[in-house]
Formats: C-alpha cells, sequence, structure tokens
C-alpha cells in the first residue's frame, strides 16, 4: 500500500510536468487549430535560456520569469515569420512545417549551448515531509501548485475577460472576429506567445527534475500529447486529467511491469491514447463536434 | 439628409476577374437601402469590399470618411456590422457570447448590458438559448444572433447580407418586421442584400439593381417596385 501511494505520487509529479506543456499544446490548439510539435523544443529552448541566464548571475526565479517574457516574444515571432503564411493551407502543410520548427529549435539549443548535459539549479526547494510511510516532496507540492496556477490562470482569462472572449471568438470563427472589429492577427500572436510562456514554465519543471540536455523534451513531447489527446484536445481541464492520467499511469507500469524496462515504458501512454481514441474520439472532456448536414 | 454610407465607383473582384465595375451606392442616414440582383451581380462582393474583407479600389466613405484599404477588423471598430451570407455564428461560444462579443468595439459596460436586455427584448427565443452553444441553435435562430450580434456594435451602418436565406416564410416576415421596428426606433441605417425582393421593397427607403457587376438602376423603393422590368425579374409578377 506504501509503495502503491508513493508510485502514485510520483505518478503526479511527472504528471504536472506533462499537463504543463499539454496546457501549452492545448492553448495553441484553440487559439489556432494547430497541433504544435515543435512546442518541447521551445519549452527546451527557454530552459537552456534561464540556465543562461543563471549562469550570469540571476537568481533561478527571477531567471524563469524574465524568460517566460522572452518566450512570449519568441512565440510571437514564430507566430508571425513561419506559422501564419501556411496557416490555412492543408493540414500536412502545417504539420510539416511545425516538424521544421522542432528541428530548427533542437538544432539551435545544441548550435549555441552544446549537447553536453548541463544541471540547471531548481526554483524549488530541495525539501520533503515525512507523512507517516510517505515522502511527499516540496518538488511535488510545487508542481501541482504551479498547474493550479497556471489552468486557473487560463480559466480565468479565457471565460473572464473580454481579452479571453475576444481569443475564443477569433479561434472559432476568424472572420466574424474580424467583422466585430477584432484583431484577429493579433490574437493568433498572443495566442503563441502565451503558449511560449507556459512551455518556459514546463521547461523550468522538466529542468528541475532532470539535468538540461538539448533532447530533454523528446518523451516529454510525446506524454505532453498524449494528455492533451486524453483530455480532448481542446478542454484545459482535460489535459491537466489527462496528464495526471499519463504520469500515474507511466509510474505504475515502471514499478508494476518490470519486464518493460525502461525503453518499453513509452507504450503504456500511447496504448492509453490509442484506447481513448477507441472508446471516446472525442478524448475523455472533448466536445462533440456534430456537423450539420 | 446626409449619407452614412457613400460608395463611390467601386471596383473589385477576385483575382484577375473584376466582379464590379465602378458600382456607387449611397445609404442616407436613418435608412435602410436594398441591393437587388440575380445570383451572380456581385452584391455579396459589394458588401465584403465594404466591410474590408476584400480588397477593392475606389472610394467608400463612412460618415464623409474615406474608410477603403482599411482592414477588417478596423473597419468595424469604426461602426461597420456586417452580418455575412451563412450568419458566421461564433459556434463554440454561447448564445449570451455570441452577443457580448459583438460590443467588442464598446467600453460602456452598462450600455452593453441594457442593449444585450433589448436583443432579448426583440428575440425572445434567443434568451430562452441565452446559456446554449450557439452551434445547436437552428438556421433561423442563428440568423437572429447574426442580426442581434451586428446590432450590439451599435453599428453606423449595418450591411446584411442575404438574411432570408434558408428559413422559412413565416420567420421571414417576422425578421423584416424587426428590420423595420430596428430601423425605425433605433434610427440603424441599412443596406440589405435580398433575393427576397418583395419583403426588402417594403420595408427599403432606396433600391438598388446591380447586374453583372453594375448598378443599372437606383431610385425610391417604392418607384422600383411599379416598374414593370422589375416585377417581371425580381418579384415574379
Amino acid at each position: 500500500m506504501q509503495y502503491f501511494l508513493q508510485q502514485l505520487l510520483n505518478g503526479v509529479t511527472s504528471g504536472a510536468v506533462y499537463a504543463s506543456l499539454g496546457l501549452a499544446l492545448v492553448l495553441i490548439y484553440r487559439t489556432t487549430n494547430i497541433a504544435n510539435f515543435a512546442q518541447g523544443e521551445m519549452a527546451t529552448f527557454s530552459a537552456f535560456l534561464t540556465w543562461q541566464i543563471t549562469q550570469w548571475g540571476v537568481p533561478i526565479l527571477w531567471s524563469i520569469l524574465i524568460v517566460m517574457a522572452l518566450s512570449i516574444v519568441i512565440g510571437a515571432i514564430v507566430y508571425a515569420v513561419v506559422v501564419r503564411p501556411v496557416q490555412h493551407k492543408d493540414e500536412m502543410t502545417i504539420i510539416i512545417v511545425t516538424l521544421g520548427l522542432f528541428l530548427a529549435f533542437n538544432s539551435a539549443t545544441g548550435a549555441i549551448w552544446g549537447f553536453m548535459q548541463k544541471s540547471s539549479p531548481s526554483p524549488f526547494p530541495a525539501y520533503a515531509w515525512t507523512l507517516g510511510p510517505l515522502r511527499i516532496s516540496a518538488e511535488l507540492l510545487s508542481f501541482v501548485l504551479v498547474l493550479l496556477a497556471v489552468s486557473g490562470g487560463l480559466y480565468l482569462l479565457f471565460q473572464k475577460t473580454r481579452l479571453g472572449m475576444a481569443l475564443r471568438a477569433a479561434a472559432s470563427n476568424a472572420q466574424s472576429a474580424q467583422l466585430v472589429g477584432i484583431p484577429y492577427t493579433k490574437m493568433m500572436i498572443l495566442g503563441w506567445g502565451m503558449a511560449a510562456a507556459l512551455g518556459a514554465v514546463s521547461g523550468a519543471l522538466v529542468a528541475s527534475r532532470l539535468t538540461l540536455d538539448p533532447n530533454m523534451m523528446a518523451d516529454v513531447i510525446i506524454y505532453a500529447f498524449a494528455s492533451a489527446v486524453v483530455g480532448g484536445m481542446s478542454s484545459y481541464v482535460g489535459a491537466v486529467v489527462g496528464g495526471i492520467v499519463v504520469g500515474v499511469s507511466q509510474a505504475f507500469s515502471t514499478a508494476y511491469l518490470p519486464g518493460l524496462g525502461a525503453d518499453l515504458q513509452i507504450i503504456v501512454p500511447l496504448l492509453l491514447i490509442v484506447a481513448v481514441l477507441i472508446v471516446k474520439p472525442e478524448g475523455l472532456f472533448g466536445k462533440t463536434v456534430a456537423a450539420r448536414v | 439628409m446626409k449619407n452614412v454610407l457613400e460608395i463611390k465607383a467601386l471596383t473589385a473582384g477576385y483575382g484577375r476577374i473584376s466582379v464590379l465595375h465602378e458600382v456607387s451606392i449611397s445609404v442616407r442616414e436613418g435608412s435602410i437601402a436594398v441591393l437587388l440582383g440575380a445570383n451572380g451581380a456581385g452584391k455579396t462582393t459589394t458588401l465584403r469590399a465594404v466591410s474590408g474583407l476584400l480588397k477593392s479600389s475606389g472610394q467608400i466613405l463612412l460618415d464623409g470618411q474615406d474608410i477603403s484599404g482599411q482592414s477588417a477588423d478596423s473597419i468595424a471598430r469604426r461602426g461597420v456590422a456586417h452580418a455575412a451570407e451563412g450568419r458566421g455564428t461564433f459556434t463554440d461560444l454561447t448564445v449570451e457570447e455570441n452577443l457580448r462579443v459583438g460590443a467588442y468595439r464598446r467600453n460602456d459596460k452598462a450600455e452593453i448590458a441594457n442593449d444585450l436586455e433589448k436583443m432579448y427584448g426583440l428575440f425572445p427565443r434567443l434568451k430562452e438559448r441565452r446559456a446554449q452553444k450557439a452551434g445547436s441553435l437552428s438556421g433561423g435562430e442563428q440568423q437572429m444572433l447574426a442580426v442581434g450580434r451586428a446590432l450590439m456594435l451599435r453599428p453606423r451602418v449595418m450591411l446584411l447580407d442575404e438574411p432570408s436565406l434558408g428559413l422559412a416564410p413565416v420567420i421571414i416576415n417576422s425578421l423584416f418586421e424587426t428590420f423595420s421596428r430596428v430601423n425605425q426606433e433605433l434610427g440603424v441605417s441599412m443596406l440589405i442584400v435580398e433575393q427576397n425582393a418583395n419583403l426588402a421593397l417594403q420595408i427599403a427607403h432606396d433600391a438598388y439593381v446591380l447586374e453583372s457587376g453594375a448598378i443599372t438602376l437606383s431610385g425610391p423603393a417604392s418607384e422600383i417596385a411599379s416598374l414593370d422590368g422589375i416585377r417581371a425579374a425580381y418579384l415574379g409578377a
């Protein structure tokens, strides 16, 4: 029982990481209807940028905040320069473009900072509480708090503010949005900028758990997609729940299916995606898209 | 009476195909103008050019100021409300959010709440469905929503593209009654594109006939309605 609970907590911790990147994917999908395969690499780039700034003597928390602001600019530029010209092309073109961005960010990170691993300072205290037989780390609590703050913030922004309503309207119908006076391109730029800032947060979470490495997001992005898809791709709550489900299932498969080994672990979340898509193609929290015929 | 919207020698098209040839239309302040014409005459193109969805040459004056060449969103913020063909509902937003987003250019919170109630007064069906996703509305309800959303902008001029398209006759009648009421009570100027010429001419003050991208006839709606050629071509008489 104790082992079970401890694995559960481990799963929630990694799940929070997947969920944070999953939220960024959902954000971009909801504003521009694009699945951004480069989201993880953009987050890695942000994590290295954070490391660079800490090397210059800036405290880690401030570095993260500075990089979040810089990431907004990076995301905005990526949208305006690379994505916007192809946004209304067919899906295959868009997939190729985001895969191209994946390679571009991965190579840029490697070219600038090298492919050697680096250790990044963690913004979270290394403290842990012992609760009976369980060990609850400050890291776990911080991850959950960050996740709650981010998803709560997104909820408030999108549901309660005029800007959020404009963002949703622009995503829902580009032409009608312009016809009520919403500057469409600005909204798209903002969506990509915010997603990149969110990516910077998940980059910081990953960096605090593992060592910095240009390929550190390779697995995480797959799990993040799993979270987003399990949650229904367009639901923020879904991405959070999806992330936790994926994280926990991964932790359990490591703990209880040792035969799978580290390399085959990835199968479990993938099976989960397939299962959800077979049973409920719109995802656990997704809305059914009804086509009027 | 001064003109709220003046279209002068408007020429527009798609790619190299030109659709409109020097079209000129005036909408007088507080009046309804109707633009008649067969399928493919360029009616929708005219409205799209005015609201900035389509590039055009010529002059488009809103309250005397040239707005041609501006982006669609800035033209909307200046007070041109275009209820486009196919209604353009924000299907993922609720009915109430659709109406609220129509008031995007405005900052007067209290007045927006006031106007929202006014819309629910005009369209009680929308009030019943205010919390529903707009994608679940019927065609007639979506048309009401499109009109309501356009009105929420507090437009200087409203462009309505085929508002009767796909609706049952009884709904069309009440919709046109609403247009007339909105025009008289709120003083909203309108340019209506309509295939249902009979009804449109009844509520309009001025009428224009568009044929193959050029205005071939214009004048007071009542006079246009009594012309034999028009009766034969558009009124089925």
